[in-house]
């Protein structure tokens, strides 16, 4: 082919560069021939998400000759802005780490090493335990209440973990752990914001945290209430600081004065555990001055619904009460329905038995005074923090596990959900309940189910009492039961048919009696039915309350399977300073995992934005990647029992059949299996509303659908439009459910789809088209739905009434034909919080003389009495709260093994007021023994002003700190604080009350 | 006042001997036009904030640009003629010289239609006219764009203004012409990039990721290249459009470094590798 000169200066335009600047005269030669000596290195950079504490912050690293070079922050996150805390820059070590494990590793029973064994080897023993331990554990049927039920389960394996690994790989674990009938599952959401989700579905209808990052600039006052944002969640500080420079009022309640105390306007400190008492005085206020707002609560709420008749509170027990079982009858909480079977409102907001009379009645009790006494809050403070909270809006309310961490968790967050829903502040700019979650991806780990209690998607998991399609639809409803479908379809594929109930039979049934959670898990293996451990990027041997049951628990098991980065305690559990190994004869196999940047997949942050991390450097040594361990394990496990006719076994089929990643795309692949297809053309699903109730479509998990919609695969989209300016980012990534930011959106609208404040409008009905528009995708069932229409005026579309709760009503809507369709969710201790005391309390309960309502009188505990005597304040007089710190992180794996995080923190420490030390002749640094009734560590002293001792119930009451991040592995050693806490449990999710126990402190 | 202390150009040059021709050159046609062309009064930033939001350059604004053309134009004379007196190559003298004549010759009309085409990037117009009057088509490029960027009041050239005003497209916000370099400023713990300008050289923000000329933002698809022994700077490669764009990667230095002709030795590496480049005055856009 010819080419004129033309073309060929096109064709290599830089000659081009070098013919032109020839042409003013200048002598390219010396330059070209020096350009020569230039060598190249080549270079890479990618984006991926930090690994700490949920705020999903952008980094981007750079990677040379296959290492990590560089790790920063993205500036084009809308979370973070290149901004990068100490920890997440600090992770940039890790890839390249010397402490890292990076061989598969074997303890043999009794021995006191690891031995370097193959992958393959690895791989082998692990299922061939697993499959031992189920086959051997199997359990056929359960005489469960008097029946003999079919359960097809086994009790010997447990499954920890879940929120150091991506979605995809979550997924991988809980359809394994399902596929093998394992019902012991758990992971970190346990023991961090388990109680979270049960609080917001009561009163919205979902539990995710309402308002992305990006909207604190909205607010007007910002209220942060047990939690460290500061240390904890240093992005969403930076989110507040906007806010405040907009001229938000911030307000801090807390145990002890912090870092986030100080760029607080107002610090309120109050005794662990009693949150209820303060927020209660607050709601008293708000009601008695009536500075709610009666326009949304009417619009938007239950507060005009009249409640049955026959619902009471007495001397601290609501009516339904079993005091055998310690568990309410809940009927006597519902409505007084009309004849079309809905709730009945009244127009006069406190007339008999409506919501609000019963809320003003109830929270009537809840005066400054007695607040105060049982707070140890001066009252003139209470007084002050409800003139606060009732003058500003919007207002959000901010949290962490300050408000989780007890026995009383869940009615803890109901009180925000109560309170935000008074002033109007759901649904709206500014507003909203976040939750600030603390593992990188606990938010899918929870999303996920892996849980004992859910399948994936907050779909309830069977027990006796819905152990077949019809009795579980009757119980969750046909909604739930459309997205139970698709997961079934997904799960069981072709197999999975009308006829067969989409395979339901095959799932293992649960013993609703039974603890399943991590805490029952280590229980069983201490009485010696768990015999098989399998954990995946967990140490709950730093992590769990009462760590001496996991330690114990441990002990007994046949095998232990540790999938970690690096060796944790919980993984070399058998080499304790001070044990002798030989008495210890648990095999156990280390699977050694690379680090996020070593690897792709999506994570979900917080505010339910699922985003996409690319591959970095390669997997340091040996170490693999989760998705590539699970496909090796569950193919052997699968190939173990291909030649098995046992129908127990049949389940295994059935999802192997459907396991069938490709080995280059599986990330990709199981993506698309969560997103959900339409099963005759293959389509990828777009929203939610595509889901089908007749096996037509499948999805791994409803939630996601529309993630890889048409294809796209809109986790890795870096838009950076935000037309409106309100924060929402609606092309950054992509947001659960169906790309909505803000959910409950419609909220903010009148009846007519009016924004009701226009100036701040995120969502609206647009009469001319004839759809829902907005700057957040709407959150309505329909987009087509009018308002004036059922679908278009539902602006709480989860619950079974359509609009949210204020009073926990037990109530289950029902479908024109009678069935189900969806009940509302209603704690198991109570439609409204009622104060009651932490197990282990310094005084008694200022509201009732009843000896069944000191504390939660749902929690049982001790369940083992010879492992857990509750402490009393003769024996242990101080109150002991523990939490997290900036520069290390949850159990301290990573970070203890990050050199210049232990320059900052060294050792753990026991923080104590000047007048306590005083009182105990303790001066800073000393080493003093603090002992539970539980165990006893040695630890320095710190000395501060930040935990006043308090006047509780007219007795001075010290609270002391400890941080929890210390075990006896890692660069960085110290004892576990958890050996000391207290592991009584919130009884609707079993959560622990780390927060409050007791102690006693000596000299050492 | 004398420095004892090098200029930072002048210890970049020592480090970098066989471009000390060519630096002096620029630099002294810089000098030699900012004496005989004068900033314009451009819009306040409000103004320029409102003129943005349409994503339309402000030089391709129709009032602005005629006075942009008109003022380049009645300039040509006296820019022409404070070249002829700088220290330049002869084959680079002729060209001038010609082009002064032609400049007296022609009508204020003609004068004005060769900066419309410059402006509006009208490449085959220029090269054309060129070769019709027998004038030196590079001389023609580099001397009308620097005669244009020299109208441009510094503080509108500004990252600061862009950045305020939200600007982020691949394209200059003033001139339209596409970027010829980039810088990565540190940005709290990450960086931010800019585009760089090589017609009147204005520096704007854009976005961190991804292809500044074909839009992939897919990074499994660019690759970077490093020059030993030139720390400051980087190659950003696209796998899939085939173009390099430099990439300043320090700060301080902005004065050496974002001159394109200042790393000319990295563009003859970058024709080594067979890849692309944009956004050089010299060169016809693409």
């Amino acid at each position: 082919m010819d080419l004129s000169r033309r073309d060929f200066l096109k064709a290599t335009g830089l000659s081009g560069l070098a013919v032109a600047l020839s042409g003013l005269g200048l002598n390219m030669a010396k330059v070209q021939a020096a350009a020569k000596e230039f060598k190249l290195k080549g270079a890479r950079e990618f984006t991926s998400i930090c690994h700490f504490c949920a705020c999903g912050c952008g980094v981007i690293g750079y990677v040379k000759d296959e290492k990590l070079i560089n790790l920063e922050g993205a500036v084009d996150s809308p979370i973070n802005r290149g901004a990068l805390c100490s920890k997440g820059l600090g992770y940039g070590q890790i890839p390249n780490s010397d402490q890292r494990a990076t061989k598969p590793l074997y303890r043999a029973p009794g021995s006191d090493h690891w031995e370097e064994i193959s992958w393959e080897e690895a791989i082998d023993r692990s299922a061939r335990a697993l499959k031992k331990a189920r086959d051997e554990g199997w359990k056929q049927t359960e005489v469960i209440d008097g029946k003999t039920v079919d359960v097809h389960r086994t009790d010997a394996i447990g499954f920890v973990g879940g929120s150091q690994i991506n979605n995809e790989e979550c997924y991988q674990n809980i359809k394994m752990a399902r596929a093998l009938g394992v019902i012991y599952i758990d992971n970190q959401t346990r023991v961090c914001h388990a109680t979270t989700p049960p609080a917001m579905n009561a009163a919205f209808g979902r539990g995710a945290m309402t308002n992305p990052w990006g909207d604190l600039k909205n607010s007007k006052l910002i209220w942060i209430e047990g939690s460290n944002l500061a240390e904890c969640h240093p992005m969403g500080l930076k989110n507040v600081m906007k806010a405040k420079e907009n001229g938000a009022t911030i307000v801090h309640v807390d145990i002890r004065y912090t870092r986030t105390s100080k760029i607080a306007d107002h610090f309120f400190q109050l005794r662990p555990g009693t949150d209820i008492a303060f927020l209660g005085a607050l709601i008293n206020y708000i009601i008695t001055n009536k500075k709610y707002n009666e326009d949304y609560i009417r619009r938007n709420t239950n507060a005009c619904c009249i409640l049955r008749d026959d619902y009471k509170l007495e001397d601290g027990i609501f009516s339904g009460y079993d005091p055998e079982n310690r568990t309410y009858n809940m009927e006597t909480w519902g409505y007084a329905l009309g004849p079309d079977g809905k709730p009945q409102k009244a127009q006069d907001l406190f007339a008999p038995n409506t919501v609000m009379s019963r809320l003003k009645e109830h929270y009537s009790r809840y005066t400054p005074e007695q607040a105060s006494a049982i707070t140890g809050m001066p009252a003139e403070d209470i007084q002050k923090a409800a003139e606060i909270f009732s003058s500003h809006s919007p207002t959000v309310m901010m949290y962490a596990l300050g408000m989780t961490q007890h026995t009383i968790g869940v009615q803890n967050i109901r009180c925000f959900t109560i309170l935000q829903l008074l002033m109007g502040n759901i649904g709206v700019p500014g507003g909203g309940v976040d939750a600030m979650r603390g593992q990188p991806n606990v938010q899918a780990s929870t999303d996920f189910g892996i849980m004992y209690q859910y399948f994936p998607g907050y779909i309830a998991y069977p027990t006796e009492k819905t152990n077949t399609m019809e009795s579980w639809t009757k119980v969750s409803g046909t909604q739930n039961r459309r997205w139970l479908i698709n997961m079934l379809k997904a799960w069981f594929g072709d197999y999975a048919t009308a006829e067969n109930d989409y395979g339901f039979g095959l799932i293992g049934v649960r013993n609703s009696h039974h603890n399943d959670s991590i805490y029952g898990m280590f229980e069983d293996a201490y009485r010696g039915t768990v015999k098989c451990l399998y954990l995946c990027g967990q140490n709950p041997h730093v992590t769990n309350a009462n760590a001496g049951m996991v330690h114990d628990g441990m002990c007994k098991m046949d095998t232990v399977i540790a999938q970690d980065i690096f060796i944790n305690e919980t993984a070399e559990f058998w080499n304790r300073p001070g044990d002798n190994p030989k008495d210890i004869q648990t095999e156990v196999i280390f699977l050694p995992a690379c680090s996020y940047l070593e690897r792709r997949g999506t994570i979900t942050n917080s505010m339910r934005l699922i985003q996409w991390r690319m591959e970095g450097p390669k997997p340091l040594g040996d170490s693999k990647p989760d998705y590539e361990i699970n496909n090796l394990l569950w193919r052997r496990i699968a190939e173990l029992y291909k030649d098995s006719t046992d129908p127990k076994d049949a389940i295994i089929k059935r999802i192997d059949a459907t396991w069938n990643y490709s080995d280059d795309q599986t990330v990709e692949d199981i993506l698309k299996e969560i997103n959900g297809r339409d099963l005759a053309t293959g389509r990828l699903l777009a929203g939610i509303g595509e889901l089908k109730d007749d096996g037509s479509t499948s999805a791994g998990m409803w939630i996601y659908t529309g993630v890889y919609g048409n294809g796209e695969h809109l986790a890795q989209r870096r838009g950076q439009e935000d037309e409106g300016d309100m924060g929402i980012y609606p092309k950054f990534a992509f947001a659960w459910p169906d790309n909505i930011r803000m959910i409950y959106n419609r909220a903010s609208c009148d009846e007519n789809g009016q924004p009701v404040d226009p100036a701040h409008k995120i969502v609206w009905w647009d009469a001319a088209e004839n759809r829902w528009k907005g700057y957040d995708r709407p959150d309505v069932g329909s987009l087509t739905a009018a308002p004036g229409t059922p679908g278009g005026n539902s602006p709480f579309r989860m619950t079974g009434e359509g609009y949210a709760r204020l009073f926990a009503a037990d109530y289950a809507d029902h479908n024109p034909d009678g069935t189900t369709r969806l009940h509302s969710y209603t704690p198991v201790d109570g439609p409204v919080p009622e104060f009651y005391e932490p197990v282990e309390s310094p005084t008694k309960n200022a509201l009732h003389q009843n000896e069944r309502a000191q504390f939660n009188p749902c929690v049982i505990y001790p369940r083992m009495p010879e492992r857990q005597r509750i402490g009393t304040p003769d024996e242990f007089p101080y109150v002991l709260c523990s939490s997290g710190i900036a520069e290390h992180w949850c159990g301290g794996t990573v970070t203890r093994n990050i050199p210049w995080l232990n320059e900052l923190v060294k050792e753990p420490f026991v923080e104590m007021s000047t007048q306590l030390a005083g009182k105990l002749g303790v001066k800073a640094g000393d080493k003093v023994k603090v002992s539970s009734a539980r165990s006893e560590v040695v630890v320095k002293a710190m000395v501060t002003d930040r935990a006043k001792p308090l006047t509780v119930n007219g007795a001075e009451t010290h609270t002391v700190w400890m941080p929890y991040s210390w075990g006896f592995k890692g660069l960085s050693k110290g004892p576990s604080t958890n050996y000391l806490t207290i592991d009584a449990l919130d009884p609707n999710v079993n959560e622990q009350e780390f927060k409050a126990c007791l102690v006693n402190i000596q000299k050492a | 006042m004398k420095q004892a202390r090098k200029s930072p150009m002048e210890s970049y040059l020592k480090a970098h001997p066989y471009l000390k021709e060519t630096a002096e050159l620029y630099l002294a046609m810089g000098k030699a036009i900012k004496a005989a062309a004068k900033p314009l009064a451009f819009p306040a930033r409000k103004a320029l904030a409102e003129l943005a939001k349409g994503a339309f350059p402000v030089l391709q604004q129709f009032g602005l640009q005629a006075e942009t053309v008109r003022t380049a134009a009645s300039t040509l004379p006296a820019a022409l003629a404070a070249l002829a007196r700088i220290p330049a190559p002869s084959k680079m003298q002729d060209a001038l010289a010609a082009w002064a004549i032609w400049a007296k010759r022609a009508k204020a009309e003609e004068r004005q239609a060769f900066f419309d085409n410059l402006l509006r990037q009208e490449d085959q117009e220029i090269r054309d006219f060129a070769s019709r009057e027998k004038l030196s088509e590079p001389i023609l490029r580099t001397v009308g764009w620097a005669i244009l960027a020299a109208l441009v009041p510094d503080d509108v050239k500004s990252a600061e203004l862009w950045e305020e005003v939200g600007w982020q497209h691949n394209y200059c916000p003033v001139c339209g012409r596409k970027p010829v370099m980039a810088q990565l400023r540190k940005e709290k713990e990450g960086r931010a990039r800019f585009l760089a300008c090589d017609g009147c050289h204005t520096v704007w923000p854009y976005a961190r990721i991804g292809c500044a000329y074909c839009g992939n933002k897919d990074l499994r698809k660019m690759h970077i290249l490093e020059p030993e022994g030139e720390e400051s700077m980087r190659l950003d490669v696209c796998d899939v459009c085939r173009t390099y764009l430099k990439t300043y990667q320090k700060e301080g230095e902005e004065d050496v470094y974002l001159h394109d002709w200042a790393t000319l030795h990295l563009d003859m590496i970058g024709e080594e590798k067979g890849l692309r480049k944009e956004g050089s005055v010299l060169l016809p856009s693409e």
